[in-house]
This record gives C-alpha cells, structure tokens and sequence, in this order.
C-alpha cells in the first residue's frame, strides 16, 4: 500500500507539472504537424528503377520454358532486366559483385518435380529487400499453380518458388511512410527522451525540497521509496505517449497499425530506457540544471543519429542510439517489416534499458538511503 | 520516568572534525527537552544522528529502549521530526501533504482522515486544507511543517528550529502549540536559537558547544552555574543618600547606587539580604514604588559558559 501511495502521489506530481506537460505533450503534437507538412515532399515516392536479375534456367524438362517466356515479356522487361547466366556459379557471382540484385534459379528437376507431390522449386537468392521481383515471380508461379489446379483436378502438384535472404530489414518500398506517419513515431520518440526529466526530478526534488528527511524517518525501506518513483514516472510517461499516439492516429490520420501488443511493448520498454536514463543523469550531476542539460545533450545526440532530422540513414553510428531499436521495432511493426528484425530491436532495447535500469536503481538507492 | 531517549558517548567525526564529542544525554518522557548551541556546536549533527540520517562513529543512541543499531524500521512510527528547513511539496495542497505522509506511516480511512483534520486543526490550517503552500507565508509553511510531522500522532517528535524567520505572531502561536503538544503527552526535543522560546518551553536543557554537553539542568539550575551575584533594583521617592550608607553595610552586599529615584544593589548569591536592604530604604524614609530583582538569563548563562552568543 505504501508502494501504491508513492506511485500514485509521484505521479500526481508529474502531471501537475505545467511545463513537461507542455513539453511532453503540446510539443510533440505540434511538431508533429509542423514536420509531417513541411517535409512531406521528402517521403513522396519516387520513380521506380529498374531491378536487375540473374537468371539460370538449369532444368532438363520443358516445364520451366513458360518461366523463361515470362521473364522474357514485355510486361516483365518494363521493371526488371533479366541477364541469363550459363551456370549457378555465375549468377552467384552477379549477385556479389552487385551487378545483379537477384538470382533466380531453376534447377535441374524442376519439371521432374512438378509432377511429384512434393512439387518443383523456383529458386530466389538475394541479399536485398525486392519486393518488385517477388511480386513478379508470385504472380507468375500463383497463375502457374491456378492453371495446373485445373488441369489437373485438384491433384496435389505444383510448383512453388523460395527464396534465400541473408539479412532482412524493414520495407519502406512500396508502402513508405507519409512524413507524418515518420515524424509522429520519430517525434514520440524524441520526446519520450525527455521524459528522463521526471527521473531527474524524482532523484533531486526530495533534496531540494527536504523532504528527503521526511521520506528518511517514514517506516518505508528506499527500495520501495525508490521503485514506487520509477513505477510513477514510467506510469505517466506511458500515459502521456498514449495520447501523443491517439492524437496523432485520429487527428492527423498517422498510421499506427499493426500488432498493438509489440507497439505497447516498444513503447514501454523505451519508456523505462528513459526514466532509468532520467535517474541515471540525476545520481551523477550534483545540479538538476546540469543533470538536465546532460539530458538534453544526449536527447539530441541520440535523435540526430537515428534519424531525426529527415529519414536519413546515419548507418552503423545509428546502432548506439536506443531511438533506432525503437524506430526500426516500431516501423517494423506498422509498415510488415521482417519480424526478426522487430525481435532483435526490442530484444536489443530491452538489454540495454535492463543495464540501464540496473545501474539507475543501484545509484538511486544510495541516493535516497 | 521513563526514559523515551538517550545518547551514550556518541562521536562523530567529519573530515578529522570533531562534532559530536562523548555526547550523553538521557531524556524523560514527556517533557520538553531543549537543546541550544551556536552555529556549528552539533546540534543538527546529534538530531540527524537520532533520526539516523547520519551514522555515528562510536557510541549508542538509544530509542523508546531500542538500540538504533537494532531498531526495526517500525520504531520510526513512534517519531516525528520537525526539520530546520521546511519540508513540504508545493505542488500538492496541504491535505495532500498531510494526506500522503499519513499514508507512508500505514494510516488509511477514518484514522488518517481524523488525524489530518487534527493536525490542522492544531496548527489552524484546517480551513485552508485545499491551498497549495506555495501561496502561504513562512509562518504557514512553519505550521504546516509542523502538522506534516504529527499526522501520525508520535510519541516523540524532535524539532529542529521549528521558528526561524517567522513573524512574531505565527512564533507565538507554534510555541502555544507545542505546549498543548506536550500537555498531551508527547515527548519534545526542541533546538532553537531564541533563547526565549528555550526559557518557556523547556524545563530541561542541555547546552553544546564545540560538540559537547557543557551545561545541563533546569533554567535555574544552569543560572546558578555560571551566577556569582545578583542585582536588585528599587524605583523609589523621597530618597536620601544616607541609604546609601546602611544598605552597603548589609551584609553580602557587594556595589550600592543611587541615580534619580533608582536604587541598583548588586550581592552575592543566596545570602538573602533582600529584608535588611528594605529595612534601609523605609528606615531612610524613602516609599518603595517599584522592585526588581534581575536573574541570570539564559543568554547570560549561555555567553558566560560559551563565550559567545547563540547566533555567533
């Protein structure tokens, strides 16, 4: 019950507290409109270029001629350049210099397969996202599968083609983000940052204003005194996430779709990040004004590496940033992105919001014992 | 009576500084216990080692009969502490201040609802219960630091300059309160630079100096410490100098004089001559309007034991 009495009166305290609602709430929801209007034009899509894809047609029968023919028409030529290949170590090493972003490979027993029930196997090898050639081999192999259904009275054959990914990441092609969808995730983010503020806050304010004596000679242990702060702070940051998220979902029409439990998830775990970082900063500055400016430097730093400033790849620098887990999980999870990249951004998060939350909580402690 | 808290040859060393030098005390139950000293005697340092703020190097503070050492944390259900600074949140309203404190020593439902309705009633805030502090003058915020720390109705509460930089009335009116405080059975320990406020309140008082317990006793008992003589003045009419012969051969009279209608005779201390120096006045024909007899303050006690005074 003492848990809950901290909980609740920390919390109260928080959202009493004009200027970070200000902050927290007001700014995002403006900046948010104010980027997603101005930089609109930079999310609009762009003019198609052409794939370019190795092709090998290694099979015996006469099956896959009708592949061939396909990759050959007009239709297809239009979006892709299709370069035959005599051999699979060829089209392997178009696929490593980078003059082919794919490889699509028949083999051998592909009609010799087809009618098996284990059916035949168009093979994609790629280290790219290529949302356009799998488009293009889907159409053709769901047609093919149609035809032989027919043909064949439901018999269990068919074809099927796989793929080959060495890495995955999320899709932006084909179904981007508007920069309103961008700056509504970009700037709760960014905000978010600044709610390190309430740890800051919670670690200062009882020594500013005394009632740290108060706390000390109530029968509470710190550890309940402590946790019951870090509780209420990441309670209200949620809480104030939630309504930038509902804002900016029913008002400006940003798209929030997808799984809502790994969206909740991404949110409170990067929540936890920043209370844990709040109270971090606040147990090494004497000064909240300086524990505040730390905030703030590291806020910028860590939004202008993972993005902030326009959807601008930052590359591998990007990684030390807890914005680009969140950023990568949560567009991952709105825009289909591969769901083990999702996994390991939040997976990556949560160990460093762990290491963080660790080391706040040892610090806090000995602060409020 | 019981002893509700007592200090054992308690150090405390800061850097090498001595603060607390071998400091034994033993309060009884009930009373209203005064601790005065100057500006870095150690008072603040003994008060925040009683409420364990600060470890001790040696020695034992002892609490409502428990060791600190050993003290479960429920002990501290039966303190309450008046800080020096105020200790409030001024972003929540006073029953909120009260209320959340309430909650932190167990207190729910009625009973704390009760409790905080009386301590604001005893401080008279009760009427303003839903204001923010900020709005308050400092005598409020004194009194509702006060209420803060008797939400939970403690048997002991220790009060560190529980007045400073108020206004005369809000200072009259904390000291009536903890008076009534006291008349209801709970134990005070009150530090304060007024002298004043040490000689009404508190029948029992210690003096530290340098980290030590240089006086102890009752106000009179720590007059008659340092008190070698006493002054007796008389405001008279028809006086004639001859007096002044008589009362100087009264015996322990040490210094007589006359100046207009005031007589000023200062004698050693308990020889109770004051009968043989009337007998001279109305022998000399003089009619007494007035008489005075001037006693050791105890910031004249102070000054002479420590050669300063309380706020050097």
């Amino acid at each position: 019950m003492k848990l809950l009495t901290i909980i609740y009166y920390s919390a109260l305290r928080n959202l009493k507290d004009r200027r970070m609602l200000l902050i927290m709430l007001i700014m995002p929801i403006i900046l948010i409109a104010i980027l997603g209007m101005a930089l609109d034009s930079m999310f609009a899509p762009r003019q198609i270029e052409k794939s370019s894809v190795a092709y090998l047609n290694a099979d015996i029968g006469p099956s896959s001629n009708q592949l061939t023919s396909y990759l050959a028409s007009e239709q297809v030529r239009t979006f892709i350049n299709v370069t035959p290949v005599t051999c699979f170590e060829a089209g392997q090493a178009a696929l490593d210099s980078g003059s082919a972003e794919a490889f699509i490979y028949v083999p051998p027993d592909f009609s010799q397969n087809l009618m098996r029930t284990e059916g035949a196997r168009i093979h994609l090898h790629t280290s790219l996202q290529t949302p356009l050639i799998k488009g293009f081999l889907s159409n053709y192999v769901d047609a093919q599968n149609s035809a032989l259904v027919v043909t064949t009275m439901g018999a269990p054959l068919g074809f099927t083609y796989h793929d080959y990914f060495d890495e995955a990441a999320i899709s932006l092609e084909g179904k981007a983000p508007r920069a309103i969808d961008y700056y509504s995730i970009q700037t709760l983010l960014q905000v978010m940052l600044m709610g390190g503020w309430y740890g800051i806050s919670s670690v200062k304010d009882d020594g500013d204003m005394n009632t740290h004596v108060r706390l000390h000679t109530a029968p509470i242990s710190p550890w309940t005194h402590l946790l019951g702060k870090v509780l209420a702070n990441v309670v209200v940051l949620c809480l104030q996430s939630s309504v930038v998220v509902i804002f900016s979902k029913y008002v400006y029409g940003a798209n929030w779709s997808g799984n809502a439990l790994l969206i909740v998830s991404t949110l409170l775990v990067f929540s936890i990040l920043t209370i844990s970082i709040g109270f971090l900063m606040g147990g090494l500055f004497k000064e909240s004004n300086k524990a505040f400016g730390a905030l703030w430097c590291l806020m910028l730093f860590f939004s202008i590496i993972a993005g902030a400033l326009g959807n601008t790849d930052m590359g591998k620098l990007a990684r030390l940033s807890p914005n680009y887990y969140a950023k990568t999980a949560l567009f991952g999870t709105i825009y289909g992105g591969s769901p083990d990249a999702i996994h390991s951004s939040i997976l990556v998060l949560s160990l460093v919001t762990l290491t963080v939350f660790t080391a706040a909580l040892a610090l806090g402690r000995r602060i409020t014992a | 009576m019981q002893i509700i808290l007592e200090t054992k040859d308690v150090v405390k060393r800061y850097n090498g500084l001595l603060a607390l030098d071998n400091v034994s005390l033993r309060i009884p139950e009930g009373c209203i216990f005064g601790l005065i000293g100057p500006n870095g005697a150690g008072k603040t340092t003994l008060i925040n080692a009683i409420i364990s703020m600060t470890k001790i190097d040696s020695g034992e503070i002892m609490v409502f009969g428990q060791s600190l050492d050993t003290a479960d944390r429920e002990f501290k259900a039966k303190l309450g502490v008046v800080p020096q600074e105020i200790a409030l949140y001024d972003d929540l309203s006073v029953y909120q201040n009260l209320d959340f404190f309430g909650r932190l020593y167990g207190l729910r439902g009625i009973k704390l609802k009760e409790n905080i309705k009386e301590a604001l009633e005893f401080v008279d805030l009760w009427e303003r219960r839903n204001d923010s502090p900020k709005r308050f003058s400092g005598g409020m915020k004194r009194r509702l630091n006060i209420a803060c720390a008797l939400v939970h109705r403690p048997e002991l509460v220790i009060m560190d300059e529980p007045t400073v930089g108020i206004d005369p009335q809000s200072r009259n009116h904390i000291l009536a309160s903890i008076r009534r405080l006291n008349e209801n059975g709970t134990t005070i320990v009150y530090t304060s630079h007024y002298m004043d406020e040490v000689e009404q309140l508190c029948a029992d008082i210690a003096i530290l100096d340098h980290g030590r317990v240089i006086a102890r006793g009752t106000k009179e008992q720590l007059a008659d410490m340092v008190a070698v003589e006493e002054k007796l003045v008389m405001r008279l009419s028809g006086t004639s100098y001859t007096l002044l012969d008589c009362v100087k051969g009264v015996q322990g009279v040490k210094a007589a004089k006359l100046e207009s209608n005031r007589l000023t005779v200062v004698s050693r201390i308990r020889i109770n001559n004051i009968n043989k120096i009337i007998d001279c006045v109305l022998d000399a024909g003089a009619i007494i309007e007035g008489i005075n007899m001037e006693r050791l303050t105890l910031g004249d006690v102070f000054l002479t034991l420590t050669g300063r005074s309380l706020r050097d």
